[in-house]
């Protein structure tokens, strides 16, 4: 069989177009560091999470905004129909500039988690915790809308995120203030993921 | 037409009370006890329906003093009525579902499946007499942010249907994402390149389709005009002969070209605009 020097070219452009976007796709896991929501969140049990047993878990707390170390804080959410807690009925605050771990779960059923207009988005199934880590280098809004159906008001079920710059941020936006307790169990639950996270975890 | 009809119609009504008596009666004997019910008045029961569609079915309703409002949960959702504080005519009793005394008490008993709290589980109801005038706001603590709100207006209230207030109770939008000028202009660069790159390729082939278009007209036209066009038209005799690779279907190429061009374009479009570029993204 005879190719045409032409027909080789195109062949050998296609074959390369698709090796660029495979290297695309590696870069933004290794380079650009984007990962996805793995099941290190570990499992709940909806039912106490839906009775407020939040003192009965070790991967989930009482809803709030917690400071874990130095620029570093954590966010548990409860999504239930049909809001997010915290998030809906005043906005999660959080400080600019900072690495910012949500834990979601809900208390009922499947809903979703997603800030509008950016990446960060998992689905929040009852029994799981979905951790996601998030890095805000800037103050500013976002909004938090459930994209799983949850029922019959689910197009009402939103809420809202504000970055604060850094020296706006209020002591009385925590949940618990940063007490020794606090890092020291935040250093022991980051030491559980070291050894069972996959190497794609970056900057950790 | 009509009137026979209608004459049928009442034969057959006659016919229908002829033959059941019973039935007839009852209905008289029902509209009765109504008639003498209603002129007792301020002492009347209504019914607001608690669904699972997360509504108070009627939103609104009228009633008069003395009378008693009995809240049915038809659904399987646990619900709470709930007055807001600020929302009921000075003097007038608070009302919760539950007893409490005040609205932020009510908010912070509230536990899904307690009745204690202020939960009404499906198929039970609440219920509370109004004896003062004026208009309440109320809602369900689990689902005020679904928009589950009602309205009694009590006695004679000036425009008590027409506006009903903190109905649905400002919440701030989530931001929404920008607007659509930039996908018009992605649209328009699309169109734009591969219409170019048609009209490229394919160039020789319209300019051909064109003249045999002028002449075949011509020839309809004008009849006759047959050996004119064939003088004008280029000859068909083989003038050389090309190999495999003389052969250059360079419209061919350039199609393709402007094809993966697109694709790259539209990749780097989604992947670094529309993935990597787009806000704080999940690192960990």
């Amino acid at each position: 069989m005879e190719i045409h020097r032409f027909e080789a070219l195109w062949t050998g452009a296609a074959l390369a177009l698709i090796v660029l976007f495979i290297g695309t796709v590696a870069y933004g896991a290794v380079g650009a560091g984007v990962t996805m929501v793995e099941d290190d969140g570990g499992t709940i049990d909806a039912q106490a999470v839906a009775a407020g047993e939040y003192g009965t878990f070790d991967n989930f707390r009482e809803p709030g905004v917690y400071r874990t170390g130095e620029n570093e804080y954590d966010v548990y959410i409860v999504a239930k129909q049909f809001l997010f807690d915290p998030g809906t009925s005043e906005p999660i605050r959080v400080p600019a500039d900072s690495r910012v771990t949500f834990h979601v779960t809900s208390s009922d059923v499947t809903h979703g988690f997603n800030l509008v207009g950016t990446n960060v988005n998992t689905m929040v199934i009852p029994g799981q915790v979905a951790r996601l880590s998030v890095r805000f280098e800037e103050p500013g809004e976002y909004g938090i809308v459930c994209h799983e159906y949850c029922g019959a008001a689910h197009h009402e079920m939103a809420g809202n995120m504000t970055v604060v710059p850094r020296d706006e941020f209020e002591p009385a936006d925590l949940l618990a203030t940063p007490g020794a307790a606090d890092v020291a169990s935040a250093g022991s639950v980051s030491g559980d993921e070291g050894t069972g996270s996959e190497p794609t975890e970056v900057g950790a | 037409m009509l009137r026979s009809s209608a004459a049928t119609a009442a034969v057959a009504g006659a016919a229908a009370s002829g033959a059941g008596v019973e039935p007839v009666t009852g209905q008289t004997t029902a509209a009765e006890a109504d008639a003498t019910e209603t002129p007792s008045g301020g002492t009347e029961t209504h019914t607001v329906d608690m669904t699972d569609s997360l509504v108070f079915k009627p939103k609104r309703l009228s009633i008069a003093p003395g009378d008693t409002v009995v809240w049915e949960n038809v659904g399987s959702l646990g619900h709470s009525v709930t007055a807001y504080e600020d929302e009921i005519p000075d003097g007038a009793d608070y009302f919760a579902s539950g007893g409490f005394d005040g609205e932020q008490a009510a908010r912070d008993a509230y536990t899904t499946g307690d009745p204690e709290s202020g939960d009404i589980p499906g198929g039970e109801s609440y219920e509370h007499t109004f004896e003062t005038e004026g208009v309440y706001e109320y809602f369900c603590i689990p689902h005020e942010a679904a928009g589950m709100v009602g309205t009694i207006a009590v006695g004679d209230v000036p425009g008590a249907d027409a506006g009903g207030g903190g109905g649905d109770t400002a919440r701030p939008a989530p931001p929404g994402i920008p607007g659509g000028e930039f996908g018009l202009v992605v649209a328009a660069l699309f169109f734009g390149l591969s219409g170019l790159a048609v009209l490229g390729a394919a160039g020789p082939e319209v300019r051909r389709l064109g003249r045999g278009f002028y002449h075949g007209s011509r020839r309809l036209l004008f009849g006759g005009g047959g050996h004119e066009a064939v003088t004008d038209a280029p000859a068909l005799e083989q003038d050389r002969t090309l190999t495999h690779d003389e052969y250059d279907p360079t419209g061919t190429a350039a199609l393709i070209v402007a094809y993966l061009l697109i694709l790259v374009a539209m990749w780097i479009f989604m992947y670094f605009v529309e993935f990597l570029g787009n806000g704080p993204t999940i690192i960990g």
